[in-house]
């Protein structure tokens, strides 16, 4: 949808996983995408280059957020919000489908 | 122009770098720690020199070339010295305001625009307010007892951010030192 807008489809996957859950790695969002892992890790650290993005390591992961510094950044959410209310129904429900609230580490999967 | 080697310091090769994108009309301006080492006499050592420009990458990158510096990923490195340079994303901002007044500084090493002490103030206190960063707190508070500073700004400014209670706390750790 905003994919052409972004410079590609691997833009548009990781502006949507980070709008939808506020943080990502790129496994994570490489595996949600279907989208190879080191074209998701360039375009996360493009994002960070551009002032979008910053990240932590937490554990051996490295984890990437909004970068609350960013001036543009309410703007460019609200933008997002828009194209994410705008996504077809199936594509809508795989955000919906995975789980990211805690899980208490002795119950079984 | 001072010539860069391992003795020169973050404040010399500040002055030496902004002298050479002066001199190739590259409007630039020193953000975040090595403007408060800059305002509290080195009492706080950045490792880094953090430059805003809306000027191109390539014509910094040429800039840079004449005084030795060579653009590796994201930072611009010297054979000669540990500093490195970086260009973080224009414009100048703190939180959601635009800043447009700097302060200009010459000496001997060259030239330097970079954020007035207030706002460097609020700079710092803006890792603080959204990354809950105490560190930059202190760095706050550094330049807030070495410099004149606008307290009402930065009051008004915190407030149009919703952080008054943080700016409390930066205000009363300002009293205590």
């Amino acid at each position: 949808m905003i994919g052409k807008l972004f410079g590609g489809k691997s833009a548009e996957a990781v502006l949507l996983f980070i709008y939808a859950f506020d943080e990502g790695y790129a496994s994570q969002i490489s595996a949600f995408s279907g989208i190879a892992l080191n074209v998701i890790q360039k375009q996360l650290l493009k994002f960070e280059d551009a002032g979008l993005f910053v990240s932590q390591n937490k554990g051996k992961t490295r984890m990437f957020m909004w970068n609350p510094r960013y001036y543009f950044l309410n703007e460019f959410k609200e933008f997002l919000k828009k194209v994410f209310m705008a996504l077809p129904e199936n594509e809508m429900k795989k955000y919906y489908e995975l789980r990211q609230r805690p899980r208490k580490g002795d119950k079984t999967l | 122009m001072s010539k860069i080697n391992s003795k020169t310091t973050l404040k010399e090769l500040a002055f030496i770098v902004g002298k050479v994108l002066k001199d190739c009309s590259i409007d630039a301006v020193l953000v975040g720690g090595a403007v408060v080492s800059i305002y509290s006499d080195n009492k706080y050592e950045s490792s880094d020199l953090d430059f805003i420009s809306s000027d191109s990458v390539k014509s910094i990158e040429d800039a840079l070339a004449k005084i030795g510096f060579k653009k590796k990923g994201r930072y611009f490195q010297h054979d000669d010295t540990e500093f490195f340079v970086e260009f973080p994303p224009s414009p100048v901002s703190i939180g959601n305001q635009i800043v447009r007044e700097f302060s200009t500084l010459e000496n001997e090493h060259g030239y330097l625009r970079l954020l007035l002490p207030t706002y460097s103030v609020m700079d710092r206190l803006a890792s603080f307010y959204f990354w809950n960063d105490w560190q930059s707190l202190d760095q706050a508070v550094l330049i807030s007892k070495q410099q004149k500073i606008d307290f009402s700004k930065i009051k008004q400014w915190s407030q149009e951010e919703g952080e008054l209670e943080k700016y409390e706390i930066f205000f009363q750790k300002l009293k205590k030192n």
